[in-house]
């Protein structure tokens, strides 16, 4: 199998985590460097203490290597994720807008680089885990509303999409197909008998 | 001293102020040289990945990335040449190392999600082999190399499955069966044996189109899409957009 069944209309966390890593973020070089040339994008000359923006793959590597610090988003700081988590609270039918990739990127920095994050870990770990926990709970009443057309999703992110995906989508489709056969039922509940007639007449020749 | 470094700052300033312009033009312009390559095949793959039907091959997308990737490889090994003939001298330093590195892992990602999309294309050309040889074989596909739905080896690779495939259904019982019971390929008795992408199933898509617009739905519905708006509709009513790039499927 070319793709594994599990992984055709889905994508897998690892996988979002690793798109998630194009992301663009500011470092804060500590030694300089030479500019690169990629194939995506250029990475400029480095200097110590001039912040510049890479993409967060790059970051990583330099982090690892001790070559920089990172930058935190200015979303990943614990004031501004707990008036999210307000606005949550307030607002029972919407969702509040984070970034694409906030689930993935607070994960990855959290763990590759807790030491250039402003505040204490673990309190953004529980703040975050909060926020999750109550947009879980949204997109799971709102799930009362799926229809065999279409609905609107405003607001979540990559990974929280990928999590409904699989279920969002089996129930659509069903529903769809319900639909589907109630209205042919109507249209053809005269032409029913006709049909049964030929069908029968082909299996015989 | 001191001169110099003003002159560096200026010139800093200079380049930077280059950046940020180059940045707003490309921004402006959907498409444009600038366009990041590894961005357009991320969204590729993506749509490839969603989409229950076959996308029309990117040619010239997935032509460019690999030059650019055999390029940036003869780069690297004439560089690790370079380095290895200059290790002793001391010209050599870990920076040189680390850029090569961060080179190398550009390409290893890049591969990756090539190999992500013509993996999501070869699982549909297996599962609807039929439907897609008797798609590809209509006289205007494959007139135009840049514009037919497969690409060379991925049409040579489906008839090659579909003789194997066909040969091992016949060895292992076809040729037990009743003559009339053995086309592959039967649509009589109201029932077609070719399996069909499920072009109704529904997709999740987002919309990056600046201007809102409008789609029908059946039954005399509309939708309208605004930027940036997450939307869960039939593939087939938004596929025509989706190969506009008004919208990406996630």
């Amino acid at each position: 199998m070319a793709l594994p069944e599990s992984l055709t209309y889905n994508l897998s966390p690892p996988e979002i985590s690793f798109l998630s890593e194009n992301e663009y973020i500011t470092i804060l070089p500590r030694y300089s460097m030479k500019k690169i040339e990629l194939i995506g994008e250029k990475i400029p000359t480095l200097r110590g203490m001039r912040r510049e923006r890479v993409p967060l793959w790059v970051a990583l590597i330099l982090k690892s290597q001790d070559k920089c610090n990172i930058v935190p988003p200015s979303w990943l700081e614990l004031d501004f994720l707990k008036m999210k988590y307000e606005e949550e609270m307030k607002l029972p039918h919407k969702f509040s807008a984070l970034p694409w990739h906030w689930l993935e990127i607070s994960k990855i920095l959290l763990a590759k680089a807790p030491d250039d994050l402003a505040d204490p870990s673990n309190k953004l770990k529980s703040i975050i885990q909060d926020l999750r926990e109550i947009r879980l709970v949204k997109s799971r009443k709102g799930l009362k509303e799926l229809n065999e057309s279409n609905i609107q999703l405003d607001g979540l992110s990559f990974m929280e999409i990928n999590e409904l995906r699989p279920y969002i989508l089996k129930v659509m489709d069903k529903l769809m197909n319900l639909h589907d056969s109630i209205s042919r039922n109507n249209v053809e509940a005269e032409t029913n008998e006709n049909e049964y007639e030929d069908g029968e007449a082909s299996e015989d020749e | 001293m001191s001169t110099t470094n003003i002159d560096d700052i200026i010139e800093d300033f200079a380049e930077q102020n280059r950046h940020t312009v180059k940045r707003f033009k490309s921004s402006d312009k959907a498409i444009s040289s600038n366009v990041n390559i590894y961005d357009e095949l991320v969204k590729a793959m993506l749509n490839e990945r969603m989409a229950p039907d076959l996308l029309p091959y990117q040619h010239k997308l997935i032509n460019e990335v690999l030059t650019k990737l055999s390029n940036q490889q003869q780069y690297l090994s004439d560089s690790h040449e370079y380095g290895d003939t200059n290790a002793s001298s001391g010209i050599v330093d870990g920076d040189f190392k680390l850029q090569l590195m961060i080179i190398e892992t550009e390409i290893e990602r890049l591969s990756y999600m090539l190999r992500l999309y013509l993996r999501s294309r070869l699982s549909k050309i297996d599962k609807y082999t039929i439907h897609y040889i008797s798609e590809t074989s209509k006289p205007e596909e494959g007139s135009q190399e840049d514009t037919s739905l497969v690409s060379k080896q991925e049409m040579e690779y489906m008839h090659q499955h579909f003789k194997i495939l066909t040969q091992l259904y016949n060895n292992s019982f076809l040729k037990k069966m009743p003559h009339f019971l053995t086309y592959l390929d039967d649509t009589s008795g109201g029932q077609s044996m070719i399996s069909k992408p499920p072009v109704n199933n529904h997709v999740f898509v987002k919309s990056v189109s600046k201007k809102p617009f409008v789609i029908s739905l059946d039954e005399d519905e509309d939708l309208e899409l605004t930027e940036n708006g997450i939307y869960v509709v039939k593939y087939k009513f938004i596929k025509p957009y989706v190969e506009l790039g008004d919208v990406v499927l996630i």
